[in-house]
């Protein structure tokens, strides 16, 4: 080969003769003994930095799966489609997934429903913040107004389409939400942000982060929200919220992650002209705790301790206006609901020779519910859940792996235990090129309301005349999904991905309300649940993933999705769209400006329980510049959303989404 | 030797150190010099015109890797019929015992140093005959010699570890869509700034800097830079950057679903994406051919300081495929960083 330099060899090696050249004269003006000059220097690098063995960092048991051999389908929304996308509520970011609905049934009660059987509460999800399930026991669905994570504080969410249990524990049912904060480390110095809008829109966030030179980091988020909902209720919301995170290195060895946070703020309840659901106010209090230890052994297998405490607490007692039938009684309503969770998990991963990984763990978790408005006692009623997984990753040759794995799992509320089991299977045809087949079940266990549900209303002094609306005569079972699945996750080109995926979800024994004969009740009926429904969802979902250029991509997602069921108690078969359409465009316009628009389109559906709503089109636009001043680093943006018009969004009578635009500006400087 | 000879020696003695000889001052000092420069002159006349050249090895330590080196350099020698000097080899505490000295009559026709403690040992002495210093981080032989990248005629390096350019090649090569490198620099490596940021450049790779001065800080700059990076780039620093981190830095990149581009074989075992990296062997065979060279040129000075011609890649395919990556095969990737950077040959 020629000994020929390149021109940029030659370049610096002019600078290098440069800088050589100053150095020497610098060195013959201190003219110091060199053996002197030695004493104090650091210690040279050494050859053996480059020759000597270091111990294997990343095991076969450290390193996760890719994405093509996940043993599910899973979307990942990153910190820039978060931006992009314009949204100002982190459950709004979801629309971004395939097979995904995002709706708000009042300005602060979000539902985000995946292949349908949702209603208001939507129930059948797993939300994980940091690994910390947020589903209220009382409940089952999650308050997504009251979680106490600023949107800004996100890393990414990855979005398991499908049942995974064995990985995500408890309520990983129809898709398994994960959402990951920022490490603290990797904020320094301070970030504000302010924004204003239509619709009475106010928020500010403020964060203040350090310690990011030392074995502690950490990070303290606070903020404001406010909004009038839908602007034509009284939905509005304001919330004041704090989290904090700290990142700890005790050893090499260890890291250890603390965080809290709380949420809390009147939220807007009730209709002008009602005698009992006047316009009022529920108050909300979220807060938790979590600690979580890894801790790396020296065969490279891993240990992982977490505890967390979730604690969430509607505060809503009304006592109605006096009702002329009732000869002027005035109704108490006492909403009140305490959720408490103490939820405590171990689990380890370990290496089992180059092919062979095992993740197995368990749980326990204690959820307490105070809700004597509905569950007919003042006392907190209290569940023990327990549960037990293990999963095993065989890499049978380095083109097909197998995953197979169960979760055993012990609710109090029911009797007897669930085994939840999973086989996935991923061959990859050629590099690029995977296919994935896969069976899993899980179980959803019935939550307070269901199984324990107990509400009356008493319409005079003494309670003798009431009207009971709940009355669960309980011995529920859990409800069960067995979904097997086709997929395939193909690199079309290097800027072009695809994943596809054909899907067919088993539902069964689904927990249904319906009204029972309740003898006593004024109307002589109770709400009660039982397990008669079921449902077969089937159909295909589309992931087109294309980025020519950094800032540049093109998001888009396609579901085509079908239920049959027997509608027993609940009409399921119309609660999802048939087909549905998300679609994502960001560019780079030049000096720092960034576009998007985010377009989402969706067939008529009914929510459970509700009327049904129509066909949906939903745009929403964005355009910021990034700016410098001084020190900071800025940028101003521009949302509009719902760009073309009023629409019902949940339900025909009272969710009637409108146009919406705010400002946002934020600054970041050290 | 006769006055007019005398006087040449002193002359090209001069012009060699004029630099030094111009700093030190006193009677002794310049006693010490001109003993050691007529010991200088009859290297220059003597080496490598004569076949039968002693050199002198210097390895820093008795291992596996020196031993490959040397069998590498006898190998490469070997090669070539005719040419048989005289390889004597000492570690640096032998040579530190019994060693020559400047103060000798006689002196080696040649120095080879293997590695950073052999390259102090061999310098500090200061001897009057050309030294070659090998195997040696570029970092460790600058501090040595207070200069970068000079020209000396009695004394030049082979560095151990890679150009820049060729590293930035790498990344640019292996994972076209990864444009921004990101690099942790400490007080030592802080010196190669100016040429990482224009190797960069050359490459067409975006490069993002954060600078530390204490090893606990590392963890923190690490997840600022990945935030704006594809990619990390390790270079070696003394302090903060080296295999007591290397721990910290693959697990916090590969929480961050980031690649390391590492700088040594083992790297790549604990969990870098990729390295390219020149072993034992082929610096002993380059070394080899050095030696030959310069007895092919008579009279000719030592070879400018430099990086190694021959390097090898490594990939690690279970990080690749856990990370998304699917970069191409080694070799293909080996032959085209070869031709990208000129020059050089990975055989």
């Amino acid at each position: 080969m020629p000994e020929s330099s390149t021109a940029a060899w030659g370049i610096l090696h002019a600078i290098r003769r440069r800088k050589s050249l100053v150095r020497t004269i610098g060195s013959l003006l201190v003219a110091a003994p060199s053996t002197m000059a030695w004493a104090a220097e650091p210690p040279l690098l050494s050859e053996q930095e480059f020759l000597a063995e270091l111990p294997v960092v990343l095991t076969a048991s450290r390193l996760a799966q890719p994405q093509a051999e996940a043993p599910a389908a899973v979307t990942v929304i990153d910190r820039q489609m978060i931006d992009a996308s314009g949204a100002r509520n982190l459950s709004e970011v979801l629309r971004l997934v395939p097979g995904f609905q995002v709706e708000f049934e009042s300005g602060h009660r979000h539902v985000v429903g995946y292949h349908g059987l949702a209603d208001e509460f939507s129930r059948r999800l797993q939300v994980l913040i940091d690994g910390r399930s947020v589903y209220l026991p009382s409940f089952g669905g999650v308050s997504w107004s009251d979680l106490p994570v600023s949107l800004d504080d996100i890393d990414r969410i990855e979005v398991i389409r499908g049942p995974n249990a064995v990985t995500y524990g408890a309520n990983s049912f129809l898709a398994v939400i994960n959402i990951t904060t920022r490490h603290s480390a990797a904020d320094r110095g301070g970030f504000m942000r302010a924004t204003v809008g239509s619709n009475d829109i106010r928020d500010g966030v403020l964060r203040v982060a350090g310690g990011g030179d030392g074995d502690v980091s950490y990070r303290l988020t606070t903020g404001y929200q406010q909004d009038n909902g839908y602007g034509q209720h009284n939905d509005s919301r304001r919330i004041t919220f704090m989290n904090g995170r700290m990142d700890a290195r005790p050893g090499v060895r260890d890291d250890v992650e603390f965080q809290f946070g709380y949420n809390e703020g009147p939220r807007g309840r009730g209709e002008a002209g009602d005698l009992v659901n006047y316009p009022h106010d529920q108050q909300i209090t979220s807060r938790f705790q979590q600690i979580r230890w890894r801790h790396r052994l020296d065969s490279g297998d891993e240990v992982a301790v977490q505890f967390y405490y979730n604690h969430h607490e509607s505060d809503e007692q009304v006592l109605s206006l006096p009702i002329p039938q009732l000869g002027g009684f005035q109704i108490p309503v006492n909403y009140d609901v305490k959720s408490e969770r103490y939820d405590a998990e171990v689990q380890h991963t370990v290496g089992l020779g180059e092919t062979l990984r095992l993740v197995w763990g368990a749980g326990a978790r204690l959820d307490l519910v105070e809700w004597p408005g509905f569950l007919g006692s003042a006392d907190p009623l209290e569940n023990h859940y327990y549960r037990l997984f293990a999963n095993l990753e065989w890499r049978v040759t380095p083109r097909l792996v197998l995953n197979a794995g169960a979760m055993a799992e012990h609710s109090e509320l029911t009797t007897g235990s669930d085994l939840s089991p999973r086989l996935a299977m991923n061959y990859q045809l050629m590099p690029g090129h995977t296919l994935r087949a896969g069976v899993s079940s899980a179980t959803r266990q019935p939550v307070l309301i269901e199984e324990k549900g107990n509400a009356r209303f008493c319409l005079d002094p003494t309670c003798t005349l009431f009207n009971q609306t709940f009355y669960s005569s309980g011995n529920l079972e859990p409800e069960r999904i067995l979904a097997s699945e086709l997929g395939y996750i193909g690199r079309l080109a290097p800027t072009l991905t695809l994943d596809l995926r054909l899907f067919r979800d088993h539902v069964t024994r689904l927990i249904t309300g319906f009204d029972a004969v309740y003898a006593d009740s004024l109307d002589n009926e109770a709400f009660d649940f039982r397990n008669r429904d079921e449902a077969m969802i089937t159909g295909s979902e589309l992931q087109l993933h294309w980025q020519p250029e950094r800032n540049s991509r093109v998001i888009l997602g396609y579901a085509n999705v079908r239920i049959e069921s027997n509608n027993l108690d609940e009409n399921y078969s119309d609660s999802a769209p048939r087909n549905s359409v998300s679609l994502l465009g960001l560019h780079e316009l030049g000096d720092d400006l960034l576009a998007s628009a985010a377009f989402y389109y969706q067939d008529k559906m009914t929510y459970l329980g509700e009327h049904p709503i129509g066909v949906l089109r939903r745009l929403d636009l964005r355009l910021a510049q990034r700016f410098r001043l001084a020190d900071a680093q800025g940028e101003a943006a521009i949302v509009l959303q719902n760009v073309l018009g009023k629409q019902v969004s949940f339900n025909e009578e009272e969710s009637i989404a409108d146009r919406i635009g705010f400002i946002t500006v934020n600054f970041s400087f050290r | 030797m006769t006055g007019d000879a005398l006087n040449a020696v002193l002359l090209i003695g001069k012009k060699i150190q004029y630099g030094t000889w111009r700093a030190r001052a006193g009677l002794i000092c310049a006693l010490r010099w001109l003993i050691g420069l007529a010991a200088l002159a009859a290297v220059i006349v003597s080496w490598p015109a004569t076949a039968a050249t002693e050199v002198l090895v210097v390895i820093a330590q008795k291992s596996p890797a020196h031993e490959e080196v040397l069998a590498a350099l006898r190998a490469s020698l070997a090669d070539v019929s005719g040419y048989e000097p005289t390889l004597r080899v000492m570690t640096a505490a032998e040579f530190s015992d019994s060693g020559p000295r400047a103060t000798d009559q006689k002196l080696p026709g040649l120095v080879v140093t293997l590695g950073t403690d052999a390259a102090a040992m061999v310098l500090r002495q200061k001897l009057p005959a050309p030294t070659y210093c090998t195997f040696l981080p570029q970092a460790a032989y600058a501090a040595l010699t207070n200069v970068s990248n000079e020209r000396h005629a009695r004394r030049s390096a082979l560095y151990l570890d890679q150009p820049l350019i060729r590293q930035m090649q790498l990344i640019r090569l292996a994972l076209p869509t990864r444009t921004r490198v990101g690099v942790v620099l400490g007080p030592e490596s802080r010196k190669s700034e100016h040429n990482l940021r224009h190797a960069a450049v050359s490459a067409g790779l975006v490069l993002r800097i954060e600078q530390i001065t204490d090893e606990k800080q590392l963890v923190g700059a690490l997840h600022r830079i990945m935030d704006g990076a594809d990619v990390l780039l390790a270079v070696p620093d003394p302090l903060v950057f080296n295999r007591n981190t290397a721990q910290n830095v693959l697990l916090t990149t590969y929480r961050l679903g980031k690649p390391v581009a590492g700088y040594s074989r083992a790297y790549v075992t604990a969990g870098a994406l990729l390295s390219v990296y020149s072993t034992p062997a082929q610096i002993g065979r380059q070394i080899g051919e050095e030696l030959l060279a310069m007895r092919d040129r008579p009279g000719s000075p030592l070879p400018a300081p430099g990086y190694p011609r021959y390097f090898s890649v490594e990939i690690n395919e279970r990080v690749a495929r856990s990370l998304g990556i699917e970069p191409d095969q080694v070799e293909d990737l080996t032959r085209r960083l070869a031709e990208k950077t000129t020059g050089t040959s990975h055989e």
